[in-house]
């Protein structure tokens, strides 16, 4: 073992028998914090606990269902195009972000159900296709999207809120709430016997179905899932940025949400934190070789798929459970 | 124009257009079909080989020259990103998922190194063989002659796998790879033989798009949205089925940037396919088993 | 059990102690035998005793987790089943892996991968063998009837002129009327020279066929034999030969 392997060695020993402390002390900051960072900063956290609901419609779908989709860029906009048009037609924020959730998880809902039906490339691509369709579309209509220059979203809670609190800091909390809420929800779910069965599927669909497991149902069950996610974190993300338009929503984003993924680890959902921070922060500390940047990541994705095949959050459980 | 002249213009221009993406297309299916990789990186063959002309041409080398390097880096480079990142992943689970982010980090590396070094649109200069009138049109030559050697290429692929030994165990792995090993058949050198020559095909294929168009750094990931949709359209096992893919989206293209405006290009060709898989999920030509 | 046949240049195949199985589910457990020059040996037992486990663990697609397997003298424990192939060996395996989307005729030619002089005699002999084969050679091997594919599958092994050859139930999804006519070929290909292991479920004529025999029951080998004292042994024909 090199020396690198022994002093990581050492470093995790001593985080495990000192777990409850530090989960403590994690807990602590993460409520703090938005009191002492810079508000540029704050934002980028918050923006990274919005990708890492969005690395959940990875993480379900195609971690443990199998299901290569490609359409989370898609959805993610579904979400938050649908809350721009509630709330700038007068439907208070706190209940278009509900409205929104359904009405993606609808749209995915009827998409999948044919959809679902292929599987392995196929679906990537029907996926794909559909992606690049939305975007597509949202440059077409202007008059109700806004077109290629977006559109401005408002805000998601009354005005008074943000006259006590400024605005980073109550969207910081929120998505921290949102996040762990869905993480919760997801450990649950994944663990109970439909997490079970997405796996059965992802293994072996004749031998699932040969056992009474409905293999298009739970199909269509996690693409919803993952639809709806996405239509979540798109809901939130509107009023968090103020400003959307169609590039933020297209393939790239698709594809970025699945590094998430898979940076941080396809069957562990706590990974879904680690991958999204990755993803969001890391461009920005490679700013300084900006014409390089890309390039980086493209190396980066390769070296991570071939060497950490269960991400970082799953290196993490290794060492420290 | 008279309708029958656009209609001939569309169909001659996009046969034309067609033959070319099928290099590239059939590329793709060799190595999805032979190995199961979903090769996101398909079209990068295309812009590396048609930007290393470029750059031998600027450095004084003449066309001939140039093109035979150009043709020889794509195929090394395709058995050299084979060993270093696809052989790696053989036997593991999640195989479709995981080789087709590593094409994407491919992908992404090649057409950002080629927009660094080469920065924009360049063309190669072909050579000038004039033009004859076709209907109410001139048609250069030269896309007749391109369209030609795509053709013997296709050609010479099909002999190749009917009659060459290699060619015949390409197509015995694909079929059953147990069955190929059992054989004697060393999956390994397979491997770098179809990542070789889909390789080659796509490297002709930019060559020849450079000459006829442009070659810019992105050209690698629309070449690949199309194979993509093509090899889906046409059914991954059917040569033929590739082929008469290929030719049918050559005209849709065609026709959509004649007659409806070129911004829709891309429009029209997922359309297309996404209503081709909605439809009929295992694709057009070929037999493939839709479920894994 | 120590395998019985001393140490000599005449063994072609040689299995000793193997565990083998999927994953954490172990099937073979200390098998042993060994193969002599020009004989025929057939492994019979029930069904899910490990009889295809075995041959699939004799030709490199499952790793055993102990023992070796020799062949012609050579350790070929860890090769690549493309590898024990250039040692003579050969396996037309229960599910026949023929290329459904192949002729019958480049079925043939792929078999010569590995052995591409006297190609067009081979191919002779081989028709002469299975002349239905010779009528269907542009036909695709996936629309063959049971008879005739699997008349492929062992012309196919043949082509590749093998020293010994692993036949796993070939009389499996055969008409009753060809079985009869698939034991000869099979005693037509040893004359040739071809040493064979031959698993069957049809015991009967297994052991009639062969030379020697082994009972494999569980992953174990509990008896070890010539046929023709296998053919006579009252414990193996009331539960093995009472039917086939």
């Amino acid at each position: 073992m090199s020396a690198i392997e022994v002093t990581v060695e050492r470093a995790a020993s001593v985080a495990r028998s000192y777990r409850r402390t530090l989960l403590g002390a994690l807990a602590l900051m993460l409520l703090v914090w938005p009191f002492v960072l810079q508000s540029s900063m704050l934002g980028n956290v918050t923006l990274v606990f919005v990708f890492g609901l969005l690395a959940f419609s990875a993480i379900v779908p195609i971690g443990f269902a199998g299901q290569l989709i490609l359409s989370q860029g898609a959805f993610f906009g579904i979400g938050a195009y649908t809350f721009v048009k509630l709330t700038a037609a007068g439907l208070p924020g706190i209940a278009a972000v509900p409205v929104a959730v359904v009405v993606t998880a609808g749209t995915a809902y009827v998409l999948g159900w044919p959809a679902t039906r292929a599987s392995g490339i196929y679906l990537g691509i029907i996926t794909l296709a559909f992606n690049e369709l939305f975007v597509i579309a949202l440059n077409l209509f202007p008059a109700f999207t806004g077109g290629s220059t977006g559109i401005r979203s408002p805000q998601l809670l009354p005005d008074a809120v943000y006259d006590v609190v400024p605005s980073e800091v109550v969207y910081y909390y929120l998505l921290l709430v949102a996040f762990v809420l869905v993480y919760l929800g997801f450990r649950r779910l994944l663990g109970s016997r439909i997490g079970w069965a997405f796996l059965s599927i992802k293994e072996n669909k004749t031998v699932a179905e040969s056992i009474g497991i409905d293999a298009h149902r739970y199909r269509l069950l996690s693409f919803t899932i993952a639809g709806a996610t996405c239509g979540l974190a798109g809901s939130l993300y509107a009023p968090l940025t103020g400003y959307i338009s169609p590039t933020v929503f297209n393939l790239s984003t698709s594809i970025d949400i699945i590094l998430a993924g898979i940076i941080g680890g396809l069957l562990v959902p706590i990974g879904s934190i680690f991958g999204a921070a990755v993803v969001v922060l890391l461009p920005d500390l490679l700013r300084f070789i900006s014409d390089f940047r890309l390039t980086v990541f493209g190396v980066l994705l390769i070296v991570v798929l071939i060497y950490l095949p269960e991400g970082i959050g799953g290196w993490l459980r290794d060492r420290l459970d | 124009m008279a309708a029958i002249d656009t209609a001939a213009f569309i169909v001659v221009n996009g046969l034309i257009f067609g033959a070319l993406i099928a290099l590239t297309a059939v590329g793709l299916s060799l190595i999805f079909g032979v190995l199961g990789v979903p090769n996101f990186a398909q079209g990068e063959f295309a812009a590396v080989a048609g930007f290393t002309v470029v750059g031998l041409l600027g450095a004084g080398v003449s066309l001939a020259p140039a093109i035979v390097v150009a043709l020889g880096l794509s195929c090394v480079l395709g058995v050299v990103a084979e060993r270093l990142t696809i052989a790696k992943l053989y036997g593991r689970d999640n195989f479709l998922l995981l080789s087709f982010f590593v094409t994407f980090g491919l992908s992404l590396v090649s057409h950002n190194v080629l927009r660094i070094a080469f920065g924009g649109f360049e063309q190669i200069p072909g050579p000038q063989l004039g033009s004859i009138a076709l209907f109410d049109f001139e048609l250069s030559v030269l896309r007749l002659v391109a369209a030609l050697i795509a053709v013997v290429m296709l050609g010479a692929l099909h002999l190749f796998t009917k009659y060459t030994y290699v060619g015949l165990a390409m197509r015995a792995v694909s079929d059953d790879r147990q069955g190929a090993e059992m054989l004697g058949i060393d999956y390994d050198r397979i491997s770098m033989v179809t990542f070789g020559v889909g390789g080659l095909l796509t490297g002709v294929s930019g060559i020849l798009y450079g000459m006829l168009f442009t070659v810019y750094p992105t050209l690698g990931v629309s070449l690949t949205a199309f194979a993509f949709t093509i090899v889906v359209v046409g059914g991954v096992g059917s040569f033929t089925g590739v082929i008469a893919a290929s030719l049918g989206i050559g005209i849709v293209e065609t026709f959509t940037a004649t007659v409806v405006g070129s911004e829709y290009r891309f429009f029209a060709i997922f359309l297309v396919l996404f209503l081709v898989l909605t439809l009929k999920p295992g694709g057009i030509g070929g037999d493939v088993d839709v479920g894994h | 059990m120590a395998p019985e046949s001393a140490q000599s240049a005449s063994t072609v195949l040689r299995a000793e102690g193997l565990d083998a199985g999927y994953g954490e589910v172990g099937v073979l457990r200390d098998v042993s035998f060994d193969l002599g020059d020009g004989e025929i040996l057939s492994i019979i037992g029930p069904n899910g005793a490990g009889k295809t486990t075995l041959m699939r663990a004799l030709m490199g697609f499952v790793t055993p987790t102990a023992g070796t397997v020799t062949v012609e003298g050579t350790d070929v424990t860890d090769a690549d089943p493309n590898m024990r192939v250039r040692h003579g060996l050969s396996l037309v395996s229960e599910e026949r892996n023929l290329f459904r989307e192949m002729t019958v005729a480049e079925n043939l030619k792929l078999g010569t991968y590995r052995s591409r002089d006297d190609v067009v005699e081979t191919l002779d002999r081989v028709y002469d063998l299975f002349p239905r084969l010779d009528e269907r050679r542009d036909q695709l091997a996936g629309t063959l009837s049971g008879g005739e594919a699997q008349m492929l599958a062992l012309g196919r092994g043949l082509m590749m002129k093998p020293d010994t050859m692993l036949l796993d139930e070939p009389s499996l999804g055969l008409a009753p009327l060809l079985i009869p006519e698939l034991f000869e070929k099979i005693e037509a290909i040893n004359e040739d020279g071809v040493s064979v292991v031959l698993v069957e479920q049809r015991a009967r004529k297994a052991l009639e066929v062969a030379d020697r025999g082994c009972l494999l029951e569980s992953g174990e080998i509990t008896l070890r034999d010539d046929a023709d004292a296998m053919l006579d042994d009252d414990a193996v024909v009331e539960q093995y030969l009472g039917g086939a």
